[in-house]
């Protein structure tokens, strides 16, 4: 069986690409109601982070089997 | 959809869709995993510490308890740490240093299981009869609170948001028991921090600094200790006595030790070290926690005090909405896809909670009442079939408590006093059962009973003002939280001397029915041979540190 780690690494994986692809796209297309500190873009910064702990997850452990 | 409702775009959707997909893709998979009843009601006790300790945590970690804290932190301050701080931790470490010895070595299935062992039939069908109601209870009002939550912030539909929670839930867990709550409980510990930690990122950002957060809320709400010695001068009011006997001993003991939800977790670990070193782990990550939900609170506070932020709480026919706090931080600062991940957080925390508590519920259903009562010599695989019919049922009850708190919210009111009539009492059983040879199984049966009743009357009588709150408060000035803190007190105290007394003059169990089950008559495990960094003991040294610095840090 696949470690939890590995699902956990691609469920960040998936959540944080989506939300940095929302992120630049909300920046080349801003929306028209502001939140606050939307100039800060976090969904872009939180995504990427959120997508390479994922991604370091999933590589660490693909090879993984744990009886 | 309500004016306060929280817009969700088709970003925040997708996010959403991922974690339902994700979950029962889950249970799919473990289920070829899960083919005997140790697998599905031990989840196979072969987890390390790491993944023990996270789910140990993540089962208590539900999203009423980070809206209500937030919430909580609002109304009272700082105090709130208490919580997860003095009112945990000692209280985990106890529980991997002293019990889990006991509680793991007897290869028991459930902590009812350890009463059998240790006391009677009886005691254990009493014990296990109280702690399925009261997840049973507590898993229909988490089904409510969620709805209520998603109807309130998104605009949700009641009905649909109960069917899906509770049909995911019990299709996960029906397919591999405590094998996928515990997978999920972990997602969600990485899905809550993620989610939510992000708010009080961004807080301070706005704010300016985490000094500038304290230096603008009120000075009797950012103190943990200094205004504890008149109840008048702090947010809750409650005295340091309070604090220290009612939460950081008693509940506090009660829960952690004692509540079959979380210790459970542990018994899954692959070995005694494994489930030794779970609460402690757990401790560190415990610790933790007030950095989203206290500083959530404390930012909330400053916000809502500054006439230019344009924040306040909702009110709900001129009453202040505590719990909105969350929600409404996370409307203020999260762009679309960033909302969908903090809702994902919420619904994650709910729906792990009810797996939580639908997994606690289909153990002691199977081996406590069942194959004691019902049916003593159930095969293995009946049992693995009982458990899986529990699960449904479970779920399907926990729909109609639901329901019924719908049609009757002040059920509320009662959660917190459900954890005070079977946890206080319980401890002080178990306390005196792991430590004390000459414990009898009347006294601790007549103890149990006494202190769970008396914790029961003692909240009737406060009430519907049969005796004045003072009386058991010691205090003129008290909150609903303080009479909690304290009516745990005397439940535990009532049960405590009722067992003593009543096993001065009842027959003993034979020491040799108690090797394993009592220390004095169990063989020492600590393995005095390893390296120092190796050993639980020296975790928790470091962890009871950490706790006394943040204490000071914030006194």
């Amino acid at each position: 069986m696949k470690p939890i780690w590995y699902f956990v690494g691609l469920i960040l994986t998936i959540m944080g690409g989506i939300i940095l692809i929302s992120g630049i796209y909300n920046l080349l297309y801003p929306p028209e109601s502001k939140i606050v500190l939307a100039e800060k873009h976090p969904d872009i910064w939180w995504g990427a982070i959120m997508l390479a702990a994922g991604i370091i997850y999933v590589i660490r452990n693909r090879k993984i089997t744990i009886e | 959809m309500p004016e306060n409702a929280i817009g969700l775009s088709f970003v925040d959707w997708l996010i959403i869709a991922v974690y339902f997909v994700f979950v029962i893709g889950i249970g799919f998979y473990l289920k070829k995993f899960t083919k005997n009843e140790n697998d599905f009601f031990l989840a196979g006790r072969r987890n390390s510490s790491w993944v023990a300790g996270l789910a140990f945590l993540s089962a208590n970690l539900g999203a009423l308890e980070l809206m209500g804290m937030t919430g909580n932190t609002f109304k009272y301050g700082m105090y709130v740490a208490h919580f997860y701080w003095i009112g945990a931790i000692p209280a985990m470490l106890f529980l991997g240093i002293y019990m889990m010895p006991f509680y793991y070595s007897s290869r028991i299935k459930s902590v009812p299981g350890y009463l059998k062992l240790r006391f009677d039939e009886k005691t254990r069908v009493l014990n296990g009869f109280a702690f399925a109601i009261m997840t049973l209870l507590v898993s229909g009002i988490n089904l409510y609170a969620m709805a209520l939550v998603l109807h309130t912030f998104l605009g949700w539909n009641w009905d649909i948001s109960m069917w899906m929670a509770a049909i995911t839930v019990a299709v996960y867990v029906t397919m591999s028991g405590l094998l996928s709550a515990i997978f999920t409980e972990i997602i969600q510990f990485f899905l809550i921090w993620f989610g939510l930690f992000l708010v009080s990122i961004l807080g301070i950002v706005e704010i300016g600094s985490v000094h500038e957060i304290f230096a603008r809320v009120p000075e009797s709400f950012s103190h943990l200790w200094s205004n504890s010695a008149d109840p008048t001068a702090n947010g809750m009011m409650v005295s340091w006595g309070g604090i220290v006997l009612g939460l950081g001993f008693v509940l506090s003991f009660g829960y952690w030790t004692t509540d079959f939800l979380v210790v459970q977790r542990a018994f899954s670990a692959k070995d005694l070290r494994a489930a030794r070193m779970t609460p402690i782990l757990a401790s560190f990550f415990k610790m933790m926690i007030p950095f989203i939900v206290i500083l959530a609170g404390l930012i909330a506070i400053v916000l809502a005090n500054d006439p230019n932020s344009g924040f306040a709480l909702i009110k709900d026919g001129g009453q202040v909405n505590y719990d909105s706090a969350l929600p409404l931080l996370i409307a203020r600062y999260y762009p679309s896809g960033l909302t969908g991940l903090g809702v994902t957080a919420l619904l994650a925390g709910f729906m792990a909670g009810q797996a939580g508590n639908i997994s606690a519920f289909n153990t002691v259903w199977t081996y406590d009442i069942y194959k004691s009562v019902l049916n003593r010599n159930a095969s293995d695989s009946h049992l693995l079939w009982m458990g899986r019919a529990a699960t449904v049922a479970g779920v399907a009850i926990s729909l109609v408590t639901a329901y019924w708190a719908k049609s009757f919210p002040s059920i509320m009111d009662y959660m917190q006093a459900i954890f005070s009539w079977v946890n206080a009492p319980l401890f002080a059983t178990m306390l005196l059962g792991m430590f004390i040879v000459w414990i009898t199984p009347n006294g601790a049966f007549w103890g149990l009973v006494a202190g769970m009743g008396s914790s029961f009357t003692l909240y009737l009588a406060v009430k519907y003002d049969w005796i004045n709150q003072s009386i058991i408060t010691m205090s003129d000035t008290s909150s609903v939280m303080a009479a909690n803190f304290w009516r745990a007190w005397w439940a535990w105290i009532i049960c405590f001397a009722v067992t003593i007394i009543i096993s001065i003059f009842t027959k003993k169990k034979p020491k040799e029915e108690l090797v394993g089950l009592v220390k004095g008559l169990t063989k020492e495990t600590v393995a005095k041979d390893a390296a120092v960094y190796k050993k639980p003991e020296f975790y928790a040294i470091i962890s009871f540190i950490v706790l006394i610095i943040l204490n000071l840090i914030y006194w």
